[in-house]
Parts: C-alpha cells; sequence; structure tokens
C-alpha cells in the first residue's frame, strides 16, 4: 500500500484519506484492483467512507471490475450489509460491459495504436489486463446470486438475513422508481398454426420498482400482486392489482418471521429508509410486533413522526395517541404530531395543544417550530395561537426576538412560509413592533425576500417613530422598491407626513402622480385628494402641473388616463385652465389631454365666448373626442348672434365627420336661423352637400323657406349638382322656373347633356327632361334650337326606350321648324306596287 | 419599394356658399413646384378630378366571397336535421322539438342581449374603416407643372389603370404664380367629397401651395412625414403603362354616346363565363365595330369612323376598368382611342376642351403570372450612349416638353438616338410621352432616381426569356385552334446549344391552362411556381403571329 495511504489510513482523517486514495486510483496503470480490496482489508473508520462513497461511483468497466467483485464477495462472507447492499443495487443498475454470446466469441477492441482488431473474447479475458469486463451473463449471474445468499441465510434462519435484507433495501430509494410500463404480446400462433391477421394479444404490467430482482424478492417474495416468471428478469404485476392501488392487507416479505424475531432491522428501515415501499412494508411488519412496539421509548415515536413518508407518520401517531397524558402534556410529542406529515394527526395534535394553550404558548421552542412547519394549516393554528395569547413584555420580546432572527434567516425557497411567519408576527404583536428597534427594522427591509420586506415596511408605517423623524432616503427607497406592495407601503408613510412638509414637497407628489406605475399613482391619490380639498394653492398648482404633463408626450401608456381620473375626481377643476392652455391640450396628440381641453372649453364656454372663431368651432365639431365636439355644441349655443352673421361659414357644420355632431347642427340651424339668415344660396350651398343626410335636410328648409321669385337661381344652382338625387330634385322645378323662356333652356343645356348621359340610372329624371324638351321645343324656335343640339347628341344611345323618344320628339321639331339640322333622315315609306 | 414623403399640413377645401379654395400640400423634400390660380372650367374640372378619383381606388381584383359565416349555418342545419332523423326513429321527436324550441328561444333571447354589443362593434369597425380610409392610397398622385399646362396622374390599387388629366392653361384665370416641376401631393377621401361643391357659381381658387416649401423652424411636428411601401410589380405596372405610351399605336376617335354605349351593356350585363374581352374591329372608312363577349354584342359607332390604313382586330380585356369614364361623357367632346395590340395596354383619352384626360389600361386587370407577358414594355429598345442621352434629357429639361423631331433639330442628333433615348427616360419614370399632344414631357416619378434594373423584370425567369427573344432562338412550330376559343402553340426554343420542346394551351381570356415543356425547372415544379423561361419565351414570340 502506498505510503501516504497508509499514513492518512492511521491518522483516521476520512476526508484527505479520500483525496489521496482518488489520486492515487487516478495515477495506477493498471487499474483500481489491487489497493481497494486493500482498503477494504483495513476497513477502519478513515478508510471505510470514502470506500463507501468510491463504492458508489467507480465505473463497472474493466479497471475496476476485479476490485468490485472481490469486495462484493468479501462482503458476502464479512456479512456486511452496507456494502452488500450498496453493490448488489449497482448491479441491478449498470448496464452489461460487453455482450457474452455463446456462439459469436469475437469482438473488434481498439489497441493501442489506435486501430481495431477482431479479438477473441475468452482469449481477451483471461489476460490479466483484460479490456472488457462485466457482461451480461456476470451481470445476470449476480443479479441471481445477491438474492441466493439471502435465501440461503433465511433458509438456515440465520439471524444476519435481516441485517443483510436491510442493507439491500436501504440502497435503495424513491429516485430509484422508473416509470411504469405495458410490454405488449403478440402471439401469431396461439390457434397452432400461423394466424397473422388474429394474434393473441396479451399485456404484462409493470410496477415501478419491477426491474429491481433482489428488492422485489426481499418484499414480495410472497407478495399476491407481484411475480417474477422464469427467465424474466424483473417482477411483473400478478392478477388485477394494478400499479398505484393501496398493497393488500397480507405480509408480502420473504421470511416474515425472521423479521418480527428482529424488528430493530424494520425500526432501522424506517428511520433510514427513503423508499415508500420500504416503509410501506416496514410499517405493515412492525404492527405485528406488539410486544416490542408497546415499548418503544418517546425518540422512537418522534423519528416516526418527522419521516416524510404519510403512512410512517400514521403509525407514528398511533403510537403517540396512545402514549400521550393530556394530563401531563409532553410538548415535544405534540409538537412533534403537529407538524408531521399525517393531516388527522396534526389535527388531534391541534386539539391536544389547544387543550393546554398556555403552556404550548409560552414555550418558544415550541411556537417556533409550529409557526414555520412545512403545512400550512399547522402554521395558520399557531399564528391563531399567537394571536389569542396574552404575553408579558419581556415574554413578547423574546419571542419576537427569536421569530424574527429566524425570519431572516429565511432565503427565497421559504417563501410561502416567511410570509404566514410575518404576517403572524404583525398582527400579534402590534404594540411591540411599535418601539422595534430601527436597526432590525432596517434588516428586514434589506431581506431578499419580498414577504419579509414588506413586514419591515408594515412596521415602519404603524412605528411610534412618526414619518417625518425618518430619514427621506428611506421612504424613498421604498417608494422605488421593485415590489409593488412595497411601494405602497413606501407611499402610505409619505401620507403620514404632516401636511406643511407634503405640501413643501410638491413635485415629489407629482412624480408619483405621473409614475409609469399605476400601483404608485392610485397609492398617492387619496392624499392628493385630500390635499386638494384642503390647501387651495396646492390645487392650482396641482391642476397646472398636471396640464403640462398633459401637453408632453405620454411618456407610458395610460399615464395621462390616470390623471384624467385624477382631475375628474378634483372639484371645479376647469377655473383653474385659461385659454391658451386648453386650446394647446386640445391640439396634442394624446387622447387623453384633449379630453381634458374639451372638458375645460365645455365648462368655460360662457366665459370665452369671444375668443373662438368659426373654423375653431367647425373643427371642433369634427373632432374624435367627444367633449370635444360637445364644447362646440356648447359654445354655438352661447354665440347664436355672432353665428347668425356668419352662416356661410357655418354651413360646413352640417358635413360634420360625427352623426351627433350632424345631428346637433340641424337642430341649431332649426331652432335659431330664420329666413332672413338662410338666404337662397345658404339653402343651396346646404344642399351641396355629398352627405344624404345634409342633403336632404337642405331639400326640406329649401321647401319650406322656398319663395317663387327665387325659383330660378334654385333652379339653375341645383342643376349643377353632381348627385342624381339632387339633378331629379331639380326637374320638379323644370317647368315652373324654365318653361317658356329659351334663354335659361341654354343655361341648362349641360344639365340635360348630363342627366340623360347617366348610365343605365336615373329613369324618372330622364323621362321628366325628355318630356319637357320636347315640349319646350315645339313652343319657339329658340327653344328647338337648343333641344335639337342636346337631342343630336344623345340620340346615338342604344338604350331603345331613350332613343326612340328622342328620334320622335326630333321628328317633331323637324315638322314644326324643318330648318334645324338634325341628324335624321325621314324615308318615305315604300309602297309596294300591288297594294291597294 | 419605399417612399418617403413629407407635407407641411393637409391638403384641404375650404368651401363656402360663394367660395371654394382647392389647396393642395406638395412633399416639401422635393423641388419646389407650385403654381397659384383660379378655375375657369369648373364643371368639366369637377368631373375629370373625379373620375381620376375613381382610378385611385379602383380595385376591380377577384374578391372571393366570404363564406364562413354561411358554412356556419349550413353546418348546424345539417346536424339538426340528422338530429331530426335520429329522433324520428327513436320516436322522442317531440321531446327533441320542444327542447329544440326551448333552444331557439334562448338563443333568440340571447342574441337579443348581444344585439347593443354587435352594433356598438360594428360601429367602431365602420369608424376604423373610415379613419384609416387614406391608408388606401397607395400612391398619392402626382402633380406636373409645365409652362404650358398642370396635369395629375396617378396609378390605380389594382395595379392595372393609369390615369392623367392634363389641363391647360385655358383652364384658369388670374394665373399667380407657378413654378415649373413634378411633385407628389398629399391626398385623401375627404378631397373627393369637397370636389363634388364645385359649381360655376363659386369661385374657385386652385393652388399646390407655395407655402409648403418654406422652412419651418420652430415646431418639427409641422411635418406629416408618409412613408409608403409600395410593391415592385405596383410601380412596375406604373411603368410599363407608361412606357407603353410612347409605342406606336392604332388610334381612333369614339362619340362619347359610344363610351356611353359600352358602360351601359357593362353595367346591364354581368358575364359568367369566358371569354370577357371586348374586340374592336376595324376597318378602313367603315363605323368602328364593338364585339363585346361571350354575348357577342356588337357595338356600331355610326359616329365614328376608323381612317386607318389598314384593317384590324384587336382584342382587350379588363373592360370594367372604362367603367371609370362614366363622369366623363356628358363633359368630353370625343374620346379618342389608343391601341398597342391584343393583350396589351390601351389608352382612352377624353377631350373636355382645355382639359384632357388620359386613362391607360394594361392588358388585364390582374397582372397574374397565367396572363403575364409585358415584361418586354420595359426592354431597352434603341441603344443609345450614356452621353447622348444625358444630352437629350438636358435638352429635354430646357423648356420641360418638347417633339422628338423639335429635340432632334436642336440637338443635331439623328430622331432615332433621341427616341431610344427619350423611351429609356420613360421606361425609368422621369419622363413621360404625352398621347394628346404628342411630345415628350419631363417628369420624375420619385425623388430619387428608381432601380429600373431591380423593377425591369419580375424574376429572372423572365430576363431569361427576353434573352432567348433578343437572340432570335424562339421557333414557333404551329398554332393551333381548339375548341372553346383556346388556342394551343408549339415550339422549340434553343437554350445553350439543346433544343427544348415547348407546348402550351391559352384559353380564350389568354391565360395559360396547360403547358409542358422538357426543361428541368418544369419537370420539377410544373407550373405551380408560374411558367418556365421558355414558356413565356414562345408566348411572347407567339404573340407577334
Amino acid at each position: 500500500m502506498p505510503e501516504n495511504l497508509q499514513k492518512f489510513a492511521k491518522l483516521g482523517a476520512s476526508i484527505s484519506f479520500e483525496t489521496a486514495l482518488r489520486e492515487e486510483i487516478a495515477n495506477q496503470k493498471r487499474g483500481a484492483f489491487n489497493i481497494l480490496s486493500q482498503i477494504y482489508e483495513i476497513d477502519n473508520e478513515a478508510a471505510r467512507p470514502a470506500l463507501l462513497k468510491l463504492l458508489r461511483e467507480i465505473p463497472f468497466k474493466p479497471r475496476y471490475f476485479k476490485a468490485v467483485r472481490q469486495i462484493f464477495k468479501a462482503s458476502e462472507y464479512r456479512r456486511d450489509a452496507e456494502v452488500f447492499g450498496i453493490i448488489a443495487k449497482r448491479f441491478e443498475t449498470e448496464s452489461a460491459g460487453f455482450s457474452a454470446s455463446s456462439y459469436w466469441d469475437s469482438m473488434y477492441l481498439q489497441d493501442e495504436d489506435g486501430k481495431w482488431r477482431t479479438v477473441k473474447k475468452s482469449a481477451e479475458l483471461a489476460k490479466e489486463d483484460s479490456r472488457i469486463a462485466y457482461s451480461d451473463v456476470t451481470k445476470d449471474y449476480f443479479r441471481r446470486r445477491t438474492w441466493r445468499t439471502l435465501r440461503r441465510l433465511g433458509e438456515i434462519g440465520d439471524a444476519d438475513f435481516v441485517k443483510m435484507a436491510t442493507g439491500a433495501l436501504l440502497a435503495f430509494s424513491d429516485a430509484d422508481a422508473r416509470e411504469t410500463r405495458t410490454s405488449t404480446i403478440y402471439d401469431y400462433y396461439h390457434t397452432g398454426r400461423w394466424d397473422w391477421q388474429n394474434p393473441k394479444i396479451t399485456h404484462i404490467y409493470w410496477d415501478r420498482f419491477s426491474p429491481y430482482l433482489l428488492f422485489n424478492h426481499i418484499l414480495y417474495e410472497n407478495s399476491p400482486r407481484y411475480e417474477q416468471k422464469t427467465g424474466s428478469r424483473g417482477f411483473r404485476i400478478r392478477g388485477n392489482y394494478k400499479a398505484g392501488d393501496p398493497p393488500p392487507t397480507v405480509r408480502e416479505e420473504a421470511f416474515p418471521k425472521l423479521w418480527e424475531a428482529q424488528p430493530v432491522g424494520l425500526l432501522h428501515l424506517l428511520s433510514e429508509s427513503e423508499c415508500q415501499p420500504v416503509h410501506e412494508f416496514a410499517v405493515k411488519a412492525l404492527r405485528n410486533c406488539r410486544e416490542f412496539v408497546v415499548n418503544l421509548d418517546i425518540q422512537a415515536v418522534l423519528m416516526l413522526l418527522n419521516r416524510p413518508y404519510e403512512i410512517t407518520n400514521q403509525f407514528g401517531f398511533e403510537l403517540a395517541a396512545a402514549r400521550f397524558d393530556a394530563l401531563d402534556p409532553n410538548i415535544e410529542l405534540a409538537v412533534a404530531v403537529a407538524i408531521c406529515n399525517n393531516s388527522e394527526a396534526r389535527a388531534q395534535a391541534f386539539r391536544w395543544i389547544e387543550a393546554s394553550r398556555e403552556l404550548f404558548a409560552k414555550n418558544d421552542s415550541a411556537m417556533l417550530k409550529l409557526l414555520t412547519a412545512n403545512h400550512q394549516d399547522t402554521r395558520g393554528f399557531a399564528a391563531n395561537l399567537l394571536q389569542t395569547t396574552n404575553y408579558s413584555q419581556a415574554e413578547a420580546q423574546n419571542l419576537i426576538a427569536l421569530l424574527i432572527s429566524n425570519l431572516l434567516a429565511f432565503d427565497e425557497t421559504k417563501q410561502e412560509i416567511a410570509a404566514d411567519l410575518s404576517g403572524a408576527i404583525f398582527l400579534s404583536f402590534g404594540k411591540e413592533l411599535r418601539t422595534l428597534n430601527l436597526a432590525i427594522v432596517n434588516d428586514l427591509l434589506s431581506h431578499s425576500t419580498v414577504e419579509v420586506q414588506i413586514l419591515g415596511g408594515n412596521i415602519l408605517v404603524n412605528h411610534e417613530t412618526s414619518a417625518e423623524n425618518l430619514p427621506n432616503e428611506l421612504i424613498d427607497s421604498l417608494i422605488n422598491s421593485k415590489f409593488e406592495q412595497i411601494r405602497g407601503l413606501g407611499i402610505k408613510l409619505f401620507g403620514q407626513l404632516p401636511d406643511e412638509n407634503l405640501l413643501r414637497r410638491e413635485s415629489a407628489i407629482l412624480s408619483f402622480l405621473t409614475h409609469e406605475l399605476a400601483d404608485v399613482h392610485h397609492a398617492i391619490r387619496p392624499i392628493v385628494s385630500r390635499l386638494a380639498e384642503k390647501y387651495p394653492q396646492f390645487k392650482e398648482n396641482l391642476v397646472a402641473a398636471i396640464f403640462i404633463e398633459l401637453l408632453q408626450t405620454e411618456k407610458t401608456e395610460g399615464v395621462h388616463a390616470r390623471l384624467l381620473e385624477t382631475l375628474h375626481a378634483l372639484s371645479d377643476w376647469t377655473r383653474f385652465a385659461d385659454f391658451e392652455t386648453a386650446k394647446l391640450l386640445i391640439k396634442t396628440e394624446s387622447p387623453g389631454a384633449n379630453e381634458i381641453g374639451g372638458l375645460v372649453f365645455k365648462d368655460r364656454s360662457d366665459e370665452w365666448r369671444d375668443e373662438f372663431t368659426i373654423e375653431e368651432i367647425i373643427d371642433f365639431t369634427n373632432h374624435e373626442i367627444l367633449s370635444i365636439r360637445q364644447s362646440s355644441w356648447q359654445i354655438a349655443e352661447n354665440i347664436v348672434e355672432k353665428l347668425r352673421g356668419e352662416v356661410s361659414l357655418l354651413i360646413r357644420a352640417l358635413d360634420a365627420k360625427w352623426s351627433d355632431s350632424r345631428e346637433f347642427w340641424r337642430t341649431f340651424f332649426r331652432t335659431y336661423l330664420t329666413e332672413k339668415e338662410l338666404a337662397p344660396e345658404i339653402l343651396v350651398a346646404i344642399c351641396d352637400s355629398v352627405n344624404d343626410e345634409t342633403q336632404k335636410f337642405g331639400r326640406d328648409l329649401l321647401l319650406h323657406y322656398f319663395r317663387s321669385e327665387n325659383g330660378v337661381e334654385y333652379l339653375i344652382k341645383l342643376s349643377e349638382h353632381p348627385s342624381a338625387a339632387m339633378q331629379f330634385f331639380a326637374t320638379g322645378y323644370l317647368e315652373t322656373f324654365a318653361a317658356d323662356a329659351p334663354e335659361r333652356l341654354e343655361k341648362l343645356a349641360p344639365y340635360f347633356v348630363r342627366v340623360l348621359s347617366l348610365v343605365n340610372r336615373a329613369r324618372a329624371s330622364k323621362d321628366r327632361v325628355l318630356q319637357f324638351l320636347e315640349r319646350e321645343a315645339l313652343k319657339s324656335e329658340k327653344a328647338a334650337l337648343v333641344a335639337a343640339r342636346i337631342l343630336a347628341r344623345q340620340a346615338a344611345t342604344i338604350a331603345i326606350g331613350d332613343k326612340a323618344a328622342m328620334i320622335e320628339t326630333m321628328l317633331k321639331i323637324r315638322r314644326a321648324f324643318p330648318e334645324i339640322e338634325l341628324p335624321v333622315k325621314i324615308k318615305q315609306t315604300e309602297v309596294r306596287a300591288n297594294v291597294v | 419599394m419605399l417612399f418617403d414623403y413629407a407635407y407641411r399640413g393637409s391638403s384641404s377645401v375650404a368651401s363656402s356658399s360663394s367660395s371654394t379654395a382647392v389647396s393642395f400640400v406638395p412633399d416639401a423634400t422635393r423641388e419646389p413646384t407650385f403654381f397659384v390660380a383660379e378655375l375657369r372650367q369648373k364643371i368639366e374640372f369637377r368631373e375629370a378630378i373625379s373620375a381620376l378619383h375613381d382610378i385611385v381606388v379602383s380595385d376591380l381584383r377577384f374578391k372571393p366571397k366570404d363564406k364562413t359565416a354561411y358554412k356556419e349555418w349550413a353546418a348546424q342545419r345539417e346536424e339538426i336535421d340528422w338530429q331530426e332523423v335520429a329522433s324520428r326513429k327513436s320516436e322522442v321527436a317531440g321531446r327533441v322539438r320542444s327542447l329544440q324550441d326551448e333552444l331557439n328561444d334562448l338563443n333568440s333571447r340571447s342574441s337579443a342581449r348581444w344585439q347593443p354589443f354587435y352594433r356598438a362593434r360594428q360601429k367602431y369597425f365602420d369608424y376604423i374603416y373610415r379613419k384609416q380610409r387614406d391608408l388606401w392610397f397607395l400612391l398619392d398622385p402626382v402633380i406636373t407643372v409645365h409652362p404650358d399646362e398642370v396635369f395629375f396622374e396617378c396609378f390605380s390599387e389594382d395595379e392595372s389603370s393609369y390615369g392623367r388629366l392634363g389641363a391647360n392653361y385655358e383652364v384658369f384665370e388670374n394665373v399667380r404664380e407657378f413654378q415649373c416641376g413634378t411633385t407628389n401631393i398629399d391626398y385623401s377621401a375627404a378631397l373627393y367629397d369637397e370636389f363634388q361643391k364645385i359649381r360655376t357659381y363659386k369661385q374657385t381658387k386652385f393652388e399646390i401651395d407655395p407655402s409648403g416649401f418654406e422652412l419651418a423652424t420652430t415646431n418639427e411636428n409641422a411635418f406629416k412625414e408618409v412613408k409608403i411601401d409600395l410593391p415592385d410589380s405596383w410601380v412596375r405596372g406604373f411603368l410599363q403603362v407608361s412606357s407603353a405610351m410612347s409605342l406606336p399605336t392604332v388610334s381612333f376617335d369614339l362619340h362619347p354616346l359610344d363610351v356611353h354605349n359600352i358602360c351601359f351593356v357593362l353595367r346591364r350585363k354581368k358575364e359568367r363565363s369566358s371569354p370577357r374581352s371586348m374586340r374592336y374591329i376595324l376597318k378602313p372608312g367603315e363605323p368602328v365595330k364593338i364585339v363585346l363577349e361571350p354575348w357577342n354584342l356588337e357595338i356600331v359607332c355610326p359616329r365614328s369612323r376608323y381612317e386607318g390604313a389598314d384593317s384590324h382586330e384587336i382584342r382587350v380585356w379588363g373592360r370594367r376598368r372604362l367603367l371609370t369614364l362614366e363622369r366623363l361623357i356628358p363633359v368630353a367632346k370625343k374620346f379618342t382611342v389608343h391601341l398597342l395590340g391584343t393583350g396589351l395596354p390601351s389608352f382612352y383619352i377624353a377631350d373636355l376642351g382645355d382639359l384632357n384626360f388620359t386613362l391607360g389600361l394594361s392588358g388585364w386587370t390582374v397582372n397574374d403570372w397565367s396572363k403575364a407577358g409585358n415584361f418586354d414594355l420595359l426592354a431597352p429598345r434603341f441603344a443609345t450612349d450614356e452621353f447622348t442621352k444625358q444630352a437629350v434629357f438636358e435638352g429635354l429639361k430646357e423648356n420641360w416638353f418638347e417633339t422628338p423631331e423639335n429635340l432632334a433639330r436642336k440637338l443635331n442628333l439623328d430622331k432615332k438616338e433621341v427616341l431610344g433615348a427619350l423611351s429609356a427616360y420613360t421606361q425609368a419614370g422621369r419622363a413621360i410621352y404625352d398621347l394628346n399632344k404628342g411630345v415628350y414631357r419631363v417628369r420624375e416619378l420619385s425623388r430619387e432616381p428608381l432601380p429600373l434594373e431591380k423593377l425591369r423584370f419580375a424574376n429572372e425567369r423572365e430576363e431569361s426569356a427576353m434573352r432567348f427573344l433578343t437572340e432570335n432562338a424562339v421557333l414557333v412550330r404551329s398554332r393551333k385552334p381548339k375548341q372553346d376559343g383556346a388556342t394551343e402553340l408549339a415550339g422549340t426554343i434553343k437554350d445553350k446549344g439543346k433544343n427544348i420542346e415547348v407546348l402550351f394551351v391559352v384559353d380564350g381570356d389568354g391565360r395559360i391552362i396547360n403547358a409542358h415543356c422538357s426543361c428541368h425547372f418544369f419537370s420539377v415544379n410544373k407550373l405551380f411556381l408560374g411558367p418556365c423561361e421558355h414558356i413565356l419565351a414562345l408566348r411572347m414570340a407567339g404573340r407577334n403571329l
């Protein structure tokens, strides 16, 4: 054995020994065979932990496997359960190094010179420095052998069976569980001959620990739910059992009598195993060892209650319940039950504690354990207990110190517990916390978890030191926190400053009000409202500052909307605005600012009535913000007299983009304007609109205020309208105002052409025009000349009805005034000779 | 292609009962161009500018009907019917019916409750539609001020119709100040509405606002910046149509009522099957005859005689685009039609006295690959060296417009060379040919010169097809008529020493409906990525037969 290893082995320092051993193994060329075996021979307190560690991780590869094999066999001989267990489990889990097929004895291996050569496996294995090890056959052999060793011990009733089995079972944990799976087997030959269309399908179900032979042999040798079929490499599910069902009540393990004879082994399993099936087995077996169980000491019961397995907790609780004496309660026992994993047990423990609450509530360590329990119900119960107990000054201070020191030690993983504990402390010790040392509060505020910070913030808000005496930086740091709740607390604290102090910090208030985070804004708003109603000067400054903010581009979406709400909440704020500011507000891009501008104008339209131009009113009436439109209506109602004088400009308002505005202006025109203002050219201009509603409104007004002396003007002007509806409307005036007046006919000629050129439309208009032309043409030559020109142009249409009517009229003209030139040639009707 | 504009404010029309002021805001980043005058021929201008607007917004591309709602409903019906069939069998029809009634009742109540919501939502959508409407105008119209006329140009959204409204200075009175050049103007739908209010009895001021170029120093926001990402195909379409104008055409006049008659038929009838073409039958000295397919309806235009020397029969497609001329019928004195050939662009010039309106139509409404084949419109026509080109353009710029003859005389160059240079500038969008007056005019479509090399071909296959044509590598072997007006064309193309066999069938509307080619591209992609260069080349060669 190398000298430095010898030295460390003698010294008994396990860690330095391990380091030295690893170094040594790394340095050895041939492998770890000799040295590991030698160390197992020494097996003292320095060497063993290092060896166990190495055994868990060394690869089952040529350099090491010989040592593993030798140590395994030695452990069998020595009945060293721990080493036996570790290696036995690794046989189950390590995959084989190569396949030792019986009729194919050669394989490819890479030589030292880097070339691949065929070698005989048998020859290679026989070499001292073989390059292959741990074949599948070896693996199977050792898997059988581990159980064989135990079985033989059991069969002769050897007491060491329990020891060895315990070692083997402790090697397994819940982390070794696999996914449950199903194998499907198709038997195409079940009818006696090959039938590929109707195979017999069987399913094999494998449970979570099915692949581990030794494990299953120990736990389920007599089980009704698992079995190993010959030649199978695992325990499959038997009968109707389904993975995940509750285990049967019967004992399933191998050699139950041996286990009963040594129940300590079972207790050992319960205290150390991290494996659910092992706990199930051990609890079941222990229940059968009544005598042993009754005499268990209280430490063992606490151990059972503290294990993270509910079945074990339940068992422990039963034992604890039997042992608990309500008259002389065992605090440790009750607390252990109260924080165990079994909910029924916890409920019972709460009843026990409730029965003698003073005793528990005044016990600091018990309270700490309860308040920091993993289960929420326990924490809630403890918080309740804490709140309903009267502590003396000294008791309270001790408890607070203990709880806060624990709280400060928490990290992010325990957020939930920290939150509950913080809440419990804050609710229970409100009075005491008012005088808590500010240094501790600072510690709480600088903690990494938000829950602890919230406690610090809450303590600060309620602290006897008033806000004005706190350093400003402290409040600022709270307001600038990344956590919303802390920011809220900071602003709450800020709001506690005396009014004169707050009034001095106006700019800070405004910056909170225009903060990009909504919560900061919402927190400051009640303070702002309070101050604004109390101090008019503050209100004025505030409103002015909000206006300035609104005039700037919105930094973050929502800021303007929030400011809008703030303004709405104030009373009578519009009186602080001046005309120019309101105008600027309307011109900005932000809808929020626009709306404010509109509201200002609406409120003060009377005051500023003389400031608005007609163009502005029309712009407002077209605006997409309702309040601005409303303000324009308000203004209009206030300056009716002025508007009466400028009706010709006001017509555009009737064509507003918004139906509500149009509706308003129609009503306005109807109500306030009279015949005096609505001169013919105004009425025509209203009709000139492209909006159908407005056109109709114009026609209605026109009919209402119609005076025949203006008829000609109406006709001439309306005839230029491009819309078919208005053209039709104009035809109504033809008869009255254009008849018998050839010079008017001349003026209207383009109109007639326009109507007659409409493609496949305006039948009624065309008919009226054609009839009118015909009548007029026959009246005088001058008129006929005009009509002839129009008809000559239009008669080329292929619309048969129109063409026929036009030809007919032209014929009539030709008859009446033959000298007028027309594109018609009258053919003499052919008279056939034989016709009599 | 990205076009950037900066407008100082928005174009506006201020109208009152006695006057109208049309004020266009020009692109401030371009050479100052402005014009201030009063309008004299108001109604004609109103109708013409409205027609131009119709072109800007026209989109006649096929849009499939949204049938999802119907299909949902039909699926529901289907289900209900099956339920009834099943229920009759199990004799619970009555119960199902009563439940169905209850369900119907619940549905109707629920829909009644939702009604206000749906109504409000619809209102909101309408509002958005109205507010965003100006986004539809792809490229704002281009205005050019020249010493003899002011003209507006635009190109439709469906990349197929080109409109140009030229106005002599006779149209205006009191021309106060002007600066020649080309600029884009800010244009919106609201302007169209205001144009409708132009009347003879209202004084109408017309201006391309000179203050649009004044330097703004105080407020950056005074500029309205517009960035338009125009599809390459759109720009290509525009250039193709405008450069087609300078090609030799078959032209004749139509009486306004003839256009009315074409529109009349199109308004009354709806074509439901192919072919959807319009066939001009032109015989020297005889009235123009127009045959509208598929009804084979013949419109004879007795007042319009064809005066050309040879007879032609020319088919054009996309005739519904002619409906934009409707508003011009009452004000037009005549329409002059210029045809390039079957399936090629055509032009309609309305003579409105001192105004003239040109409608240019590409070969088809939809320029998808099955009808493609106008890429040679942008091919160089006569090789001219760079120096001559530059000289010709400088010469043109002197007077802003010039006939090629005058220009050749002035520069002492051969007319052929001048024409070659001018057509190159036309293709690059820097000059246009004015069909109405027969002159070339300076008109820079964009501030920066357009990347013509990038725009010339839609893909590299078109480029190679062009190469085959110029190398005379295409041999058309046969051309057979098939049933339903389809034509089969077969030919051989010499590509890198190999003979490629090509065969394809076009239907009555000139669409490729079936094709075969022995090249690699075709054997891999068939027609899924469009025709290969050989099919394209044969198609181009076959068109000229």
